[in-house]
């Protein structure tokens, strides 16, 4: 069970949300359609029984109602002729005959003949014939017999061909005989006789015959033993033809019952008639071997129909719903790859417009987040850029102001001055009004002064040359990033070595580059400390010599103006060290951003 | 992005080929039930009749059997009267047979001319014969055992009358009619039982207007082997008051009459009713194209006191409906 309610998910999971639509949809539907397909189906079968039954009912009584009448109009005839002739005749001086014509004739339609016959089976009056065949016996006949053994009743025979009488030209009847014990008065004396009033079988096959039933149906009748009194195709059950259920129907009561006759399930009302002990049956074959089954194919082309039509609706109806989705989530990935103009308005219903329209406004929260958090990293860097720049000032200025204060003390008051001015100047470069890009010849003149203190305090140590070559006038540069090398080349080259010390700073321009190289020829450096000199992941160290100065002024270049420009350094031991400061060669049009971001 | 886009297009493929399906079921399901339950309502089939020189009291109870086979099965018959003899029925039935008809019941004249008739036409409609054959060439016949009634006559003739009486056979059929095969049957069951056997060639049976009694003084017994013969020569034996025994094959209310008048022995009757619905019954189907085979009639040897047991009634007298 739950390996199939997996399997199920696992398809779930595979299927779009129109064919869940559809499939979910119409699935439901149609079992529904079954279920209720099959109710009225079982519904309809018994009620059709029901009807079949009440229909068989209602044709069986008027049937009955018929033959009853006529039953009863040849019994009527039978009295009359028994209590209205024959009591009032006496044989001996009377004859019957003229009576017996008469009422044959008011009776021609349904009667062949009416006859009297004495105790031994001698005719003693007929009508329309009165001469028997010869070597006809009256008294064998089975309606003779019957009259005598039971005399209070009328007995009904089976249908026989009449034969009885001499008739001119050969004629066989097909009759019903109904007979009874008479008395007859001869002389005043009365005997026993029996009056036979002979039915036209074609009175009963004409009440019979023309009575239609459901799927085929017909009446038959017979008597209380099975003898088949009248039946639609009696000729053929007669030839051998065809055969019919009548013995088993004889011990039917009253009513409706179900029976399978020769394989053919039927429906069968029984339905005594008054008198006699005949029965009637209708027969209504139920026809469900046919009917049912094409209205079972009916149903089921109603079924699958329905399901088709539903499929289709479902299709399209689910497409209207999923469409848009899809849409929606093509526009997310059209997001994702990153295009700008992404429209979310996908149509299609209120929930779909609605998820649009917040995802719209969710994207267009992100993007001013994502500005947002961008504006902060700027203004971070711009911090960090004042960190930087902040971490040279107070070495410096404490340096310098305790050779200030050192020369003062020494009475050098001319060199304190000169001093304190090229200090001043520095710092005015150092401030430059806030802006963090300003022109060469400024940093340049930074540096010029920035030696001249130092220069000083180191006693003349070293000697220093600033060249700015042709083409360079007029370019901009990023503040206090000569500064820190050359204190770098002081501190570490020229201060340490023995002998003069050289710094020379010398700016050139490369077409769109612009190069200033600073070169001392102090202790140099192993390649081992040049490379580690710049690295970004060594390790903050703030002691001497760590070189955070030059690291500065790299990351402070690569941020402003990206990972292709910064610093490069080529030293050698005991020869010198270079420290080339690659910048892009900004006029004033092209630093004026620059500017402006520090402004701003 | 593109994987995606496919999958849609395989998800609107699946639904179109389930809707397609669907459609598919729904076609099926409405033609398979025309298929499975053909209709009741079946084309009308033409069948024409040939009774050969019959009368219309003689064979009205095959009439009415093939009436209601008619009705049953949903058949239009067309009833054909030739003159006498057999060259009339051979032309007819070649005029029937050209004509489109559906299906042919025939009860041959002469089954030789029939197979003529029949041997030259190409492409015909079913033939059903009645009592005889014609050389296979019909689908079906419906009839008795010709040789077995025959024999049955004769054993009842030999029970009846003493061996070396002399039977006159009248022959009334060609060679090879249902006829004269039953004579033949007679004949030899009729010697072979030490009787002496005349023949004598009368197609219609003795006629009281052409035939004189002298031809029958020499008989003790008479002997007919077709129905409309036996009669005519039963009103011939009564016209003549002659009281030979008549023995014949057949039956019809005139037949019955004169047995219970006593001009007619003992006959064998069978159920024309039967045979006329048996053989429209195959030429129906076998215009339907459906499965036919022979069929062969129950007979029984009545007598006059016999005649109205009930189930001897039901196969002398037929009833309506």
């Amino acid at each position: 069970m739950s390996q199939w309610s997996h399997r199920l998910r696992g398809v779930n999971r595979k299927m779009g949300i129109q064919m869940i639509i559809s499939l979910s949809f119409t699935a439901v539907a149609v079992a529904g359609m079954f279920f209720i397909g099959m109710s009225l189906f079982l519904r309809f079968s018994a009620a059709a029984g029901e009807l079949t039954a009440d229909s068989g009912q209602r044709v069986l009584a008027q049937v009955n109602l018929n033959l009853d009448s006529y039953l009863r109009r040849m019994m009527r005839l039978s009295d009359t002729v028994y209590y209205g002739l024959i009591k009032n005749t006496d044989l001996e001086g009377e004859e019957l005959n003229t009576g017996l014509d008469l009422l044959y004739e008011e009776n021609l339609d349904r009667v062949v003949s009416i006859a009297v016959f004495d105790t031994s089976g001698d005719l003693v009056a007929g009508a329309p014939l009165n001469t028997l065949k010869e070597g006809c016996t009256p008294a064998a006949q089975s309606w003779f017999t019957a009259a005598q053994e039971r005399i209070e009743n009328f007995h009904f025979s089976v249908p026989h061909v009449q034969n009885l009488f001499e008739a001119q030209e050969a004629s066989y009847h097909w009759v019903v005989s109904l007979s009874r014990q008479v008395e007859l008065t001869k002389d005043g004396t009365t005997t026993d006789g029996v009056l036979l009033v002979d039915m036209s079988f074609d009175g009963i096959e004409q009440i019979c015959k023309d009575v239609s039933l459901a799927n085929g149906g017909y009446v038959y009748l017979i008597d209380s033993s099975g003898e088949i009194i009248y039946h639609p195709r009696q000729q053929l059950i007669y030839a051998g033809l065809s055969q019919e259920n009548n013995r088993v129907a004889a011990t039917y009561s009253d009513g409706a019952i179900s029976e399978v006759f020769q394989d053919v399930t039927r429906q069968v009302t029984v339905k005594t008639v008054g008198y006699t002990g005949w029965k009637l049956v209708a027969v209504s074959p139920n026809g469900w071997e046919t009917s049912g089954s094409q209205l079972l194919f009916f149903g089921i082309s109603l079924l699958l129909f329905s399901a088709f039509l539903l499929a289709f609706v479902n299709s399209r109806l689910s497409a209207h719903i999923s469409e848009p989705v899809r849409a929606l989530e093509q526009a997310v990935k059209q997001l994702e790859a990153g295009a700008e103009e992404v429209s979310f308005d996908v149509g299609g219903s209120y929930e779909v417009k609605h998820l649009g329209h917040s995802i719209e406004s969710m994207v267009s929260t992100m993007r001013h987040l994502m500005d947002d958090i961008i504006q902060q990293e700027d203004a971070k860097r711009r911090s960090e850029l004042d960190v930087l720049q902040s971490q040279i000032n107070p070495h410096f200025l404490y340096n310098t102001l305790d050779s200030v204060i050192w020369m003062t003390e020494n009475g050098r008051t001319d060199e304190a001055v000169v001093m304190v001015s090229a200090l001043a100047r520095f710092f005015r470069i150092s401030l430059s009004r806030g802006s963090s890009i300003i022109p060469l010849s400024d940093e340049l003149e930074h540096a010029r002064n920035y030696l001249t203190i130092q220069n000083m305090r180191y006693k003349n140590k070293f000697t220093s040359t600033i060249r700015q070559e042709p083409g360079t006038e007029g370019l901009y540069v990023l503040k206090l990033i000569v500064q820190p090398i050359l204190e770098n080349a002081i501190y570490y080259g020229v201060a340490s070595a023995d002998g003069d010390g050289e710094i020379d700073v010398h700016a050139f321009r490369k077409g769109k580059d612009l190069y200033i190289d600073v070169r001392d020829n102090g202790l140099g450096m192993p390649q081992e400390m040049v490379d580690q000199l710049l690295d970004e992941h060594r390790p903050a160290v703030t002691t001497k010599g760590s070189g955070i100065g030059l690291r500065n002024v790299h990351r402070r270049i690569q941020l402003t103006f990206g990972l292709d420009y910064g610093l490069e350094i080529t030293s050698e031991l005991d020869e010198g060290t270079t420290v080339r400061i690659h910048l892009p060669a900004l006029d004033e049009g092209a630093a004026a951003p620059y500017r402006g971001e520090v402004t701003s | 992005m593109k994987k995606r886009a496919q999958k849609g297009d395989t998800g609107f493929l699946r639904t179109g080929i389930f809707l397609l399906l669907l459609g598919a079921m729904v076609f099926l399901s409405l033609t398979l039930p025309e298929n499975v339950f053909p209709s009741r309502d079946q084309e009308l089939v033409e069948v024409s009749v040939l009774l050969g020189d019959w009368d219309g009291a003689l064979w009205s109870n095959t009439r009415s059997g093939m009436d209601q086979a008619a009705e049953d099965l949903g058949a239009e018959l067309r009833y054909l009267s030739p003159a006498q003899g057999a060259e009339e029925q051979g032309d007819m039935l070649l005029r029937e047979l050209e004509s489109g008809v559906d299906a042919v019941v025939i009860r041959p004249t002469d089954p030789a001319e029939v197979a003529d008739v029949l041997t030259t036409e190409g492409s015909m409609p079913p033939v059903v014969t009645l009592e005889s054959t014609v050389e296979g060439w019909e689908r079906a016949c419906v009839g008795t055992d010709a040789e077995l009634v025959g024999r049955a006559l004769a054993e009842t003739v030999c029970q009846n009358h003493a061996k070396g009486s002399t039977v006159l056979l009248i022959r009334t059929g060609v060679e090879g009619s249902a006829a004269a095969r039953r004579l033949k049957a007679a004949e030899e069951r009729l010697v072979q039982e030490g009787f002496t056997v005349m023949t004598c060639w009368k197609p219609g049976g003795l006629d009281a207007r052409t035939d004189e009694l002298s031809l029958v003084r020499s008989a003790d017994v008479l002997m007919v082997f077709d129905p409309g013969a036996l009669e005519q020569t039963a009103q011939t034996l009564r016209t003549w008051g002659c009281g030979l025994p008549l023995y014949g094959a057949g039956s019809s209310t005139g037949i019955a009459s004169l047995m219970e008048q006593d001009h007619i022995t003992a006959i064998a009757a069978w159920s024309d009713y039967a045979a006329g619905y048996l053989a429209v019954e195959r030429a129906v189907h076998a215009a339907r194209k459906e499965g036919v085979s022979d069929s062969e009639l129950q007979f029984q040897i009545v007598r006059k006191e016999d005649m109205y047991e009930p189930e001897i009634q039901k196969l002398l007298f037929p009833v309506s409906g």
